[in-house]
């Protein structure tokens, strides 16, 4: 009996040890650390095997990027505030609020369509796989945006505000 | 205890005649083999089959689980960064604005 128990603790050790070394081998550590530490430049370098000239120059296209996401954040914000003020103080007035809605709508799009420019110009930057790679993932995630919210965020995670 | 007491006297005179057990020795002897080499080694040896099996059942099946968590991690990993890059671009979502208006 004693022995059974023995080879059965065995036999738990082994099992720890196997499952500890399977999770080692299907977990990316690095990309774990990233995640963890909310450190994007490090997966963005890493997922798409960036030189550090390809680095700096992706760096230097979303600084220049943050300021137009700045202006359209701002028009967006401003469209949707007259929006709901309309709602709020002339909910009868169909033919001004569907206005309202159509100019929201198109801000909407100016903002679709600039951030897909500057996902073209980021991927232009890249080797040539990794460009078309990167294109693939966030393409659907930008236009899927406008249907469904932004695709996958982690609502648990605070909302960043402004990362301009 | 003196040697007056009942109880003394009766054990004294107190007498044992068992029926004889044909099979005693048989038994003994029995019971004799069952444990003869029942070292560590030797239980090993026998059901070595076995529990090679089960280990060998236990650590691919461990190994498979755990490959499987580290995957499963690995993909959510990279959908919240993927995702915290997406938020930081795009002004729709730092704007609040979801998707409300398509």
């Amino acid at each position: 009996m004693r022995r059974g128990a023995v080879v059965a603790i065995l036999l738990v050790v082994a099992a720890a040890f196997a499952g500890a070394l399977g999770y080692r081998s299907g977990c990316d550590t690095q990309l774990r650390a990233a995640a963890r530490q909310g450190d994007v430049s490090a997966w963005l370098r890493r997922e798409f095997h960036l030189t550090g000239s390809q680095f700096a120059a992706i760096e230097k296209l979303h600084r220049d990027y943050s300021a137009v996401c700045e202006e359209h954040c701002r028009a967006i914000r401003e469209s949707k505030r007259e929006r709901d003020a309309l709602r709020a103080v002339h909910p009868s007035d169909t033919a001004a609020l569907s206005a309202a809605e159509r100019r929201l709508a198109e801000r909407s799009a100016e903002c679709e369509s600039s951030l897909l420019r500057h996902l073209d110009a980021v991927a232009g930057e890249m080797a040539p796989e990794d460009g078309r790679r990167y294109l693939e993932l966030m393409r659907p995630r930008v236009a899927a945006y406008g249907h469904a919210g932004a695709p996958g965020l982690d609502l648990e995670s605070p909302q960043p505000e402004h990362a301009h | 205890m003196k040697a007056t007491d009942p109880l003394i006297r009766t054990l004294q005179v107190w007498r044992v005649s068992p029926p004889p057990d044909a099979t005693f020795r048989a038994e003994v002897w029995k019971r004799i083999e069952k444990h003869r080499g029942a070292t560590w080694r030797n239980w090993m040896r026998a059901p070595i089959l076995g529990v090679s099996a089960a280990l060998f059942a236990t650590v691919v099946l461990a190994g498979w689980i755990g490959h499987a968590v580290g995957r499963a991690q690995m993909r959510n990993d990279r959908e919240i960064l993927l995702a915290t890059y997406t938020a930081s671009l795009d002004a729709r979502v730092q704007s609040g604005l979801g998707g409300e208006n398509r």
